[in-house]
């Protein structure tokens, strides 16, 4: 079955003030139709990077990413137009997504203006109600403006406007870090929702792993623009295999554990600017050796489709002399 | 004018103001009828005469015997019109130019902004004085001259209003849900340049007024025996020490409406953005 | 916690800003104590009022609040002391971190100056002594090569850096009490494991008390001894950390743990949501605030506004007319 998104090598390099800065260096995965992958990093990562490459807000440098096989990138602007119907996307801080001069209904209703002008404003009004609905917005709320909501509501808006198209994916950019916990727990619960009954595939941009790990069945980790490891969410959450997807699960702060005190030792991501030669990981890995540096290592794939980007990622996890054991939460 | 104190909720200087240029406006269509005279009368016998009273002359008369209450309401008259419709023009060609090259970005934007900037670095009496050399001392040549500078200021500060909002997250949405160029720019936009710009567009009343009585001081802009408040104030300026009168009058109603803009301006900004509310 | 009167003790502290048509109570008559050396969680959403709680106990409102109750520091009265008083107690008696670390440094003076400054201002230090005792204290913060970054911009260091720094200007006049405002939400969780770390050591060697703000039940379950849990500007829930979360008492307690997702928990379970939002801000409340969101909420829970009692099984206290019975989170 063709996947839904299939992306290549993708590679985005700016050019700023300081320098060059590599944001996504040889990205590939694919997204299949309605799958929820997550994909998770710290700052410079280029996580947000990867989302707004595929929608094409930013331009890649390199790679390719292809839409039910037909080419994105290079697709021209009319057919892109109409696929946006289809590809959608939910943003991070819930107030800046909406514009201020709009109300909710009209925010919500306008990508059916844009890709069905052929519905008569009865049918949209319509489609908009039962959307508002569906996402829990009483229906009083359509008529106020975004300043005058929480961000909870703002947000709920805004999965509204992505969904009221029935696309096939949406593209998910940290859309709970501007929330409360109590609200993002009524937000994953709604996206979740929506992927079950509409079918829709969901890419989940956030630093937040344990979140990722609800809504998402496989998951994407990326340090300094570079996929770490990537594979189904049970055996990565259980035992991971890379070193960085190690260290973040053990310093994620989660209720029901106490935290292994190795995990002090963290360090810092890497300036993006200056990434270290070879695995961009190892001036933090405490399994780094020498040759680390020499090469990228490549990323291998088992037979369950779990990948790693780790040249000792096999001999680790056969607990060779000076393994540390990945501590290992149930899933 | 009941319901005024809903118009600027805490804005007592937007509503005086506001009052008060409906006032001189209202003085400046009805009050010459009230008057005896006509602007270009000569009452030989009252030659520069202080304001108070005889033969009517309220606010006196110039070095031609001419009524200066008649002639400064004809002077606000011209000057507002000059000014609100030189406003007009710049704010569609500035407001265009300005949204366009902002929300476009990259190289679009650079050449139309320098064309801006080499508008501006002209020197602008002899601009002017070009001008009245070529075209001649006419109404059209006055409207060539403010609106070649008008809109300059206009287009500035709605590039940089259309900039800051090209990359705001709601116009990435737009974009990402598929909502054509067009339609972003006419309806997401400009609805969110309207309160710089309609403040903006308040400011620069004053200042085309300005422009224009800077103009017509120097003698290039209204002719005589026309009046507006800047040829008014350059025959005031002449007789300073001995009528001071002469240049008082209109120059207290240039300034009365400069002020009263300016304040209404600020009221409108405060009344149009969503937040502020 | 103990029955002598500890380092830290609030009675009644109530901040309230007036406003054009009324004005917003942010804390509404908490009670809190804090002992000597010990690590206290305030806990809550946004809109507790857990940041105001904490502004207001070294006297850094806004001029507009206005303050009652007592905050007594080591039996010496806060509340209503004078500016220079107050100048002295913060830094020398009460350290404060703030939560962006960008904008709470200043952007133009080196690090090493900011240390000195506020060295010098609560002691006698020389400036030679003054500046072994910042590059001292970078040393103990774990900030690597301490003689390089005292010479640095803090635009020069990475956000785990520049908020190491932030704690080390809070230390060196050598406060009882650090008062740390969700210090490490704007940093990486990488990052945040080693400010934690950092913390909980900087407890145990010196002996500083810790009030630390966060809306992270983990992060405080983590690192604090005791935990208070805030809502509406009121306190709901406070006790041992670990009795607290592990056996909530309060409805709302239960209700936070229960919505942030845990590692051990099955994966394909959905959140237990709590439905509604925290009440807008400025908003009259007459019983408990929780009880409009709350499954529990009976009719006396609107009428009256529970209080805080102690006697909460595994210690502590709670507000609630109805507490859940100790069976374990719903």
């Amino acid at each position: 079955m063709t996947p839904l998104l299939a992306v290549r090598g993708l590679g985005v390099e700016y050019r700023t003030g300081r320098g060059r800065l590599r944001a996504l260096d040889g990205v590939g995965f694919d997204v299949g139709q309605a799958e929820a992958l997550g994909v998770v990093g710290e700052s410079g990562s280029g996580k947000s990077t990867l989302a707004r490459a595929i929608l094409r807000l930013v331009p890649a440098t390199r790679g390719s990413v292809s839409w039910l096989g037909r080419d994105l990138l290079g697709m021209a602007r009319k057919d892109l137009r109409r696929l946006r119907r289809d590809l959608t996307v939910v943003f991070q801080d819930p107030l800046a997504s909406l514009d201020p001069r709009f109300t909710l209904a009209t925010a919500v209703a306008e990508p059916l203006i844009v890709h069905s002008p052929e519905l008569t404003r009865a049918a949209r009004q319509r489609a908009v109600a039962q959307i508002l609905e569906r996402v829990g917005l009483a229906p009083s709320l359509a008529s106020r403006y975004p300043h005058e909501l929480s961000g909870g509501q703002c947000q709920r808006a805004a999965i509204a406007r992505a969904m009221i198209t029935r696309p096939k994916l949406v593209v998910c950019d940290e859309p709970l870090s501007a929330l409360d916990v109590s609200v993002q727990a009524q937000i994953v619960n709604l996206l979740r929702d929506f992927q079950r009954e509409q079918g829709t595939a969901l890419l989940l941009i956030s630093h937040n792993l344990a979140v990722v790990r609800r809504l998402c069945t496989r998951v994407l980790v990326l340090y300094l623009g570079r996929i770490m490891e990537l594979g189904p969410r049970a055996p990565l959450y259980a035992a991971p295999r890379h070193p960085y997807t190690q260290l973040l699960l053990e310093c994620v702060p989660t209720l029901g554990r106490a935290r292994p005190v190795a995990a002090a030792g963290a360090g810092e991501p890497a300036s993006p600017f200056a990434p270290p030669s070879g695995c961009v990981f190892r001036t933090r890995c405490r399994h780094a050796l020498g040759r680390c540096a020499d090469g990228v290592p490549e990323l291998l794939a088992d037979d369950s489709g779990h990948a790693v980007a780790c040249w000792r990622s096999g001999e680790l996890l056969a607990g060779a002399p000076g393994t540390v054991t990945a501590p290992s939460p149930a899933s | 004018m009941i319901g005024i104190r809903r118009w600027f909720p805490g804005h007592p200087a937007a509503r005086t103001s506001l009052c008060l240029l409906a006032a001189i406006a209202l003085l400046a269509v009805a009050g010459p009828k009230l008057s005896p005279w006509r602007f270009d009368d000569l009452d030989w016998a009252r030659i520069a005469s202080a304001p108070g009273g005889e033969g009517q002359h309220w606010f006196g008369t110039d070095r031609l015997g001419r009524d200066l209450f008649v002639r400064t309401l004809e002077g606000v008259r011209v000057s507002l019109a000059i000014g609100l419709l030189a406003t007009l023009v710049s704010l569609l060609i500035g407001v265009t130019w300005g949204a366009i090259a902002g929300f476009a970005g990259g190289r679009v934007e650079a050449l139309m902004m320098r064309i801006v900037d080499v508008f501006y670095s002209l020197p602008y009496v002899f601009f002017v004085i070009l001008l009245t050399v070529t075209l001649g001392r006419t109404p059209s040549t006055l409207f060539v001259a403010i609106g070649a500078v008008g809109w300059l200021t206009m287009a500035r500060v709605v590039r940089i209003q259309a900039e800051s909002l090209r990359h705001r997250e709601f116009i990435a949405a737009a974009i990402a849900l598929g909502v054509p160029t067009w339609r972003i720019l006419v309806r997401h936009i400009l609805p969110n340049l309207a309160g710089a710009v309609l403040v903006y567009a308040t400011l620069t009343v004053p200042g085309m007024i300005l422009i224009e009585s800077f103009l017509s001081f120097l003698g290039l802009g209204v002719q005589e025996p026309a009046a507006s408040l800047g040829n008014l104030m350059a025959q005031g300026a002449a007789e300073m020490e001995a009528a001071p009168w002469m240049l008082l009058v209109p120059c207290s109603f240039l300034v009365a409406i400069v002020l009263a803009l300016g304040f209404v301006g600020d009221g409108l900004r405060d009344l149009l953005d969503p937040r502020e509310r | 916690m103990s029955a002598e009167p500890g380092l830290l003790e609030i009675r009644g502290l109530a901040v309230r800003f007036p406003g054009d048509r009324h004005s917003v109570t942010a804390v509404d008559g908490v009670d809190l104590s804090l002992g000597r050396g010990r690590r206290l969680g305030l806990v809550g959403e946004s809109g507790a009022g857990k940041t105001q709680l904490a502004l207001a106990i070294p006297g850094l409102l806004p001029g507009a609040a206005v303050v009652g109750g007592s905050v007594r520091l080591d039996g010496e009265e806060l509340l209503g002391a004078s500016a220079s008083r107050l100048r002295s107690v913060r830094g020398a008696r009460i350290g404060f971190v703030f939560q962006d670390p960008q904008t709470a440094l200043t952007p133009h003076l080196t690090v090493g100056t900011q240390l000195v400054e506020t060295a010098r201002a609560h002691g006698k230090l020389g400036r030679r002594a003054a500046r072994a005792a910042a590059r001292q204290l970078l040393e103990r913060v774990q900030v690597p090569d301490p003689a390089t970054r005292l010479n640095q911009y803090p635009h020069e260091l990475s956000g785990g850096l520049r908020q190491r720094v932030l704690i080390a200007i809070a230390l060196i006049a050598g406060p009882q009490l650090l008062i740390a405002d969700e210090p490490t939400t704007a940093l990486d969780v990488t990052v945040e494991a080693g400010i934690l770390a950092l913390f909980r050591e900087l407890n145990a060697e010196l002996g500083t008390a810790l009030l630390l703000v966060s809306h992270d039940l983990a992060v405080v379950a983590d690192l604090c001894e005791d935990i208070a849990v805030m809502y509406a500007g009121r306190l709901l829930e406070q006790g041992p950390a670990a009795a607290v979360l592990e056996v909530p008492a309060h409805p709302y307690t239960a209700a936070l743990a229960g919505a942030s997702p845990r590692l051990d928990a099955p994966a394909e379970a959905p959140l237990a949501a709590i439905a509604g939002g925290p009440p807008a801000p400025g908003a009259v409340l007459t019983g408990c605030a929780f009880a409009p969101r709350c499954p529990r909420a009976a009719p006396r829970c609107v009428v009256e506004a529970p209080l805080l009692r102690s006697g909460r099984p595994g210690g502590g206290a709670v507000a609630c007319h109805y507490p859940l019975a100790g069976a374990g989170p719903p």
